[in-house]
């Protein structure tokens, strides 16, 4: 009987929307089923490792199984399209990156989703700084070095692709002076790494954490870091602040999100959940290990961080004139 | 390039290869399209190569290659020229379901849209009857659930959602 | 000596009793998502997943890579019996050997694929273990004159993969190369021949196509000859190739292999170029060219070889620089990551017992599929003993389901169905698909890198024959060219195509 009431009600609310405050029973009865959690990507890889790392933690704290489903595609677009249109009942949340975010909605008119209305970001899982690195063999040695370099010849840049952080990043540095032509690789890490070694490439920003595999390796030097602190795994790399460029600062990020709409004890509940799980030992230690940074924000302080950047990368593709349409 | 020579006789058929005819006619159709389309990208020179490049050269060569096609075999006899047959009824059998399989997937599940689209299938060969259908329905319903739901455990909608709130 | 210390560490870590319980999980459903047409590993990361997650390291990676042999071997097995190729290296394996199926020789088709991966497997093996290091830093030397090179080289030679009239081959072959510019746009971010479609961003969906133009539209070819297909199917004369069959077959692997682990060491495309170029070889070196494309035994078992060498080469770049070049290998770098191990070259000093215990297993691994497979020939030949009027809609089903499972999109199974309208109109028409998608494969990787070139010479064609490797593989595409143009060649290509049968 109070299952066929639950199921009504339930029905009820589907039906009337998300408008309709929810009863406090369903919220208190959240989660009495498994929670699906869409990653915008495929399976294995950096997303899925984070995303299983904290939802291994947050089901443990809610009591539930989460359940993971992929729907790569489109950079992300197509799983967050999905994830703002699932019904904000709490059962489906998902991750966000900055890409989708504050990215996209700069170089496509079109998008499934916005990125201002359709989610709640819950909290963020982890941020990752870019460093800049030449290839071992160049007499380059520091930022200096290189923008003098760039006065003398023109020099080539490997990206993973056009408008993603790693170009941006080499926007930015394109302002202070260190010129560079984008080249554009789609598989990433691999690609470019033959390019820098075989002297195709000049320089690269990646994650802190790839650029620091292939310098301990001994195939590149990373010449400054784009964190707000020096990373700890490289305590002798200057950031860019240090060397007179705080503006260029940038870290792609990691974050739980919800479908707006979602009745707010419930995302009260887990916004505490990942907050939680971000400050566990097993988790602060392992991002540490991954080069990751985190902020721990709650999710209108996270909101008014996501359009600040949104806004700074409007003005950086606008200066640079980056169109992919 | 396939100009056979005049030496064998002809195996009946029309004095021009129909068959190769129509492929040319498309591929010059296809190829003129797509060299339409990629006018809309940069196509620019080839040492400072934009998006539209590739497609529009590509798309002459394809309107090249299927004017080629189409003259050469309008001066010899298809070797083979049996009629043209057309079995509306396998096609549709055989695609139909794909189609129905991908409408009814996410709102009825994996069991009950591999059990339609089966015995939608069936219509494609005249040989299977409405019980062999509805056996064959059956039993590969069994084994999509525990092969592919079950077993591999592969991430897909198995139930109809109507159920799964209704029992919720 | 060093290296037998290394195997032996090897062994002791892969031989404990978990680790080859976990080889041999990884065997087995590596095999059962292979030959579940157009269901790849990634399907099945779900349930894979946690399990790599709370396994050692070492016994995950071990069973992630079985999972990644199984699905090569299982991949060909449904090309052969069913014309559905699951990965993109079966394609070339298709032509004979389901031509091979249809004259009743399922069974030995199936044991020479068998036979020619098993061998190939544990020569690439004992490459990897020997020569790991070196070879990395070789592929590493590649930029994009070489690969767009080797590109040219690869759709010249699909060419030859049909049978029929050279120009509507290269027609094909312009077409595929047409279509797998669908997509992003790697060097300008443009969307090209999307239609303003999410799901097309990323370009065609390859199983899709392929379950279209081979699978969906070769049932209804057999449905339209009210399924007498199947019945001629039925009759298997031999499961276990003959003498005469074994004499054939082993020249073919041998170079086969040379040739994959040659080819492997190109990231990407590695095994797809290598089957296109073992068949090539064998149709080139054989005494009787017309039995290509009617069941010839070389062409099964050369291509086979071919891949699976350069499948398992394709581990290296994985190995020694943390670079995973397909997706169950981004998944072993996952896995990890997950137990705070940095995928990279310092695997192997760091974690030797992780690195030689995988490589020790990647053996062992060959010899449970050899083992495994071979009594399994017997089964899959059974299955087309039921009566086509069972089997095709099974087949149909599973292959909705496989191209559904690529992405988790309903969308794929529509780009299935049109590709099977499309399939069946090459079928009227008598065009042949197979150099179609050879150029849908290699067609991407052929733009990016001459365009990627040229930004990089600023618009300098000098680039592409800048360097030796360059330079020899444009000799060899010229050559080819050349020769698929002789007239010798072209009048035994057309004795072969007057041979054949009315269909």
């Amino acid at each position: 009987m109070k299952k066929l009431l639950v199921c009504l009600l339930s029905l009820g609310v589907c039906s009337l929307g998300a408008l309709a405050g929810v009863t406090p029973a369903v919220a208190q009865q959240w989660p009495n089923r498994p929670i699906r959690f869409i990653v915008p990507w495929g399976a294995g890889g950096i997303t899925d490792t984070i995303s299983r790392m904290y939802n291994e933690r947050v089901s443990a704290i809610l009591g539930q199984t989460i359940v993971h489903e992929y729907r790569p595609g489109a950079a992300g677009r197509i799983g967050m399209g999905e994830l703002g249109r699932a019904t904000p009942d709490g059962y489906t949340i998902g991750m966000a990156n900055a890409g989708q975010l504050t990215i996209h909605p700069n170089l496509y008119a079109r998008l499934p989703y916005d990125a201002d209305t359709s989610f709640v970001i819950l909290g963020m899982m982890g941020m990752s700084p870019m460093a800049l690195a030449v290839p071992v063999q160049s007499p380059v040695r520091s930022v200096a070095d290189l923008r003098a370099l760039s006065q003398r010849r023109s020099l080539n840049f490997g990206t993973a692709g056009i408008a993603g952080p790693h170009h941006l990043a080499a926007e930015l540095l394109r302002k202070t002076g260190v010129a560079g032509v984008p080249i554009h690789y789609r598989g990433g890490g691999g690609e470019i790494m033959a390019a820098m070694l075989n002297g195709a490439l000049d320089a690269n920003f990646d994650t802190v954490y790839q650029q620091n595999i292939f310098q301990q390796d001994g195939r590149y030097r990373i010449l400054a870091v784009t964190s707000r602190e020096r990373m700890p795994q490289l305590p002798d790399v200057p950031t860019f602040a240090e060397l007179g460029n705080p503006e260029i600062n940038l870290e792609t990020f990691y974050a739980a999100a919800a479908p707006s709409g979602v009745p707010a004890p419930i995302i009260a509940r887990l916004a505490a959940a990942y907050a939680e799980a971000a400050r566990s030992p097993e988790i602060v230690s392992w991002l540490q290990e991954m080069a990751l940074t985190n902020v721990h924000l709650t999710p209108p302080e996270l909101a008014t961080y996501i359009r600040d950047w949104r806004e700074r990368w409007r003005l950086v593709i606008e200066e640079q004139n980056i169109r992919v349409q | 390039m396939t100009d056979t020579p005049a030496s064998g006789e002809p195996r009946g058929g029309s004095r021009t290869n129909i068959r190769d005819q129509i492929a040319g006619m498309l591929f010059v159709l296809l190829g003129a399209a797509i060299a339409y389309k990629a006018r809309s990208y940069t196509v620019g020179p080839p040492s400072n190569s934009g998006a539209g490049f590739f497609p529009f050269y590509l798309g002459l060569l394809l309107v090249g290659l299927g004017v080629a096609i189409t003259a050469v075999a309008s001066f010899k006899h298809d070797p083979d020229a049996e009629r043209f047959s057309m079995h509306p009824r396998t096609f549709l059998g055989v695609l139909l379901p794909v189609v129905i399989f991908g409408i009814t997937l996410v709102p009825a599940g994996l069991v009950l849209s591999a059990f339609i689209a089966v015995m939608l299938s069936s219509y494609a060969s005249p040989e299977v009857t409405f019980r062999g259908a509805l056996l064959n329905a059956a039993v590969l319903s069994v084994i999509v659930l525990v092969g592919f739901a079950m077993i591999l455990g592969i991430q897909i909608p198995v139930w109809p959602n109507v159920l799964i709130e209704w029992l919720r | 000596m060093e290296l037998l210390n290394h195997l032996a560490l090897g062994f002791s870590t892969a031989l404990s009793m978990q680790n080859l319980l976990y080889a041999f999980i990884g065997c087995l459903l590596g095999t059962l998502i292979g030959v579940l047409p157009g269901l790849g590993p990634v399907a099945t990361m779900s349930m894979l997943l946690p399990a790599t997650f709370t396994l050692q390291p070492t016994a995950a990676l071990i069973m992630l890579a079985g999972i990644y042999y199984g699905a090569q071997y299982g991949g060909s097995t449904t090309a052969i019996l069913v014309k559905l190729p699951g990965e993109s290296s079966s394609v070339v394996t298709v032509l004979d050997g389901h031509e091979m199926a249809r004259r009743g020789r399922a069974g030995i088709a199936l044991t020479t694929a068998a036979v020619g991966s098993f061998f190939a497997g544990t020569v690439g093996t004992l490459v990897i273990a020997a020569f790991a290091l070196p070879l990395a830093s070789v592929a590493l030397s590649f930029g994009p004159p070489e690969y767009f090179a080797l590109m040219v080289v690869g759709l010249i030679g699909s060419i030859v993969l049909a049978s029929g009239s050279v120009l509507k081959a290269i027609a094909m072959v312009v077409l595929g190369l047409s279509l797998g510019l669908v997509g992003t746009d790697t060097q300008s971010g443009v969307e090209r021949f999307t239609f303003d479609t999410e799901e097309l961003v990323d370009g065609l969906n390859f199983v899709a196509v392929t379950m279209g133009v081979f699978g969906l539209a070769e049932i209804i070819a057999n449905l339209e000859k009210h399924g007498s297909v199947g019945s001629e199917i039925t009759r298997v004369s031999t499961l276990f190739p003959t003498r005469e069959d074994w004499r054939r077959m082993w020249p073919a692997i041998l170079r086969g292999t040379g040739i994959g682990t040659v080819l492997g060491i190109f990231p990407g495309g590695g095994p797809v170029i290598s089957s296109l170029t073992s068949y090539l070889v064998e149709r080139r070196v054989s005494k009787n060219p017309e039995e290509f494309g009617k069941g010839a035994i070389e062409g099964v078992a050369g291509p086979e070889s071919a891949n699976n060498a350069a499948a398992q080469i394709s581990f290296i770049p994985m190995l020694t620089l943390g670079i995973p070049s397909n997706i169950v290998m981004a998944m072993m770098a996952g896995a990890m990551m997950m137990h705070s191990i940095q995928p990279g070259p310092q695997v192997m000093t760091r974690n030797p017992e992780l690195f030689w215990g995988l490589i020790a297993s990647m053996w062992i691994g060959n010899v449970m599929l050899l083992v495994l497979n071979l009594p399994l020939v017997g089964i899959w030949v059974r299955f087309l003993t039921i009566p086509y009027r069972f089997l095709y809609p099974a087949i149909i089903v599973f292959c909705c389901i496989g191209v559904y499972s690529v992405n988790n999109t309903v969308f794929d199974i529509f780009q299935a169905a049109f590709w099977g309208v499309v399939g069946y109109g090459f079928l009227k028409l008598k065009l042949e698909p197979a150099p179609m998608l050879l150029g849908l494969i290699l067609g991407p990787m052929m733009e990016e890198n001459f365009r990627r070139a040229l930004v990089l010479s600023r618009g300098d064609f000098g680039i592409f024959v800048s360097t030796p490797v360059a330079c020899t593989f444009l000799v060899l595409a010229a050559i080819l060219l050349v020769v698929l143009a002789s007239p010798a060649l072209r009048k035994k290509r057309e004795v072969a195509f007057r041979e054949e049968d009315p269909a």
